[in-house]
């Protein structure tokens, strides 16, 4: 499942929705808002997303997971609107038998949502200006 | 034809609008996004943008008419 929200992301309430008793491996990602990038001081982020396509393609993305990988459940949640630095952008858990699937399962996941979903990033920084944030998948 | 065309992310910077309606001869995505990135003196980034329809993806070919709602995704920075 993939989800948006514009609220702070709740990582117990997220968890909950992956975990279960056949899981013996559970891999979490989430990326933090922080304070730098190429060399300019960020102060905050404004996320904006087309909300229909980036649920659908999240939601296709997560679903290739669950299909290419040994997992037994998968989320996504991905924030929307203004963050401040430190606050959790994106979510993603994975539950699975074992720890390797659900290591390989989050990593794609995370991947092809940065590459694929339709939202985009604007950062703010200290001199005053802002910016819409080119893609990026540095690991 | 006049069609309204929806702009997301860096395109609203650079075509200057969230929503713009666009007086055009042209029937198709790309003929029209040219015609936009002329007008905004703006290089064609056409390989890299996904135009969608009424908000579903849709062929750069794809043949609009005035009640289409043309979109211009340019590409993903999330996460």
């Amino acid at each position: 499942m993939f989800t948006l929200t514009e609220q702070k992301i709740d990582h117990n309430m997220l968890t909950e929705k992956v975990k279960n008793k056949r899981s013996g491996a559970f891999a979490c990602f989430e990326g933090w808002v922080r304070n730098h990038n190429h060399g300019k001081s960020v102060t905050a982020l404004h996320y904006e997303a087309h909300d229909k396509l980036a649920v659908e393609v999240g939601a296709q993305i997560v679903a290739q997971a669950l299909k290419n990988f040994d997992i037994n459940h998968a989320h996504c949640c991905h924030r929307v609107g203004a963050l401040a630095v430190g606050d959790v952008a994106i979510w993603v858990g994975v539950s699975a038998d074992h720890r390797g699937a659900a290591f390989a399962a989050c990593e794609y996941i995370l991947n092809q949502v940065k590459a694929e979903v339709p939202i985009w990033k604007n950062e703010y920084y200290e001199n005053g200006e802002s910016g819409w944030v080119e893609a990026n998948h540095c690991c | 034809m006049k069609i309204t065309i929806e702009l997301y992310g860096r395109l609203k910077q650079t075509f200057g609008k969230d929503t713009l309606v666009w007086q055009t001869e042209a029937d198709n995505p790309k003929d029209i996004y040219l015609e936009l990135c002329k007008h905004h003196q703006s290089a064609d980034e056409s390989n890299f943008i996904k135009p969608i329809i009424d908000d579903t993806f849709c062929d750069w070919t794809t043949t609009l008419d005035e009640t289409h709602v043309l979109g211009f995704l340019p590409p993903a920075s999330g996460g």
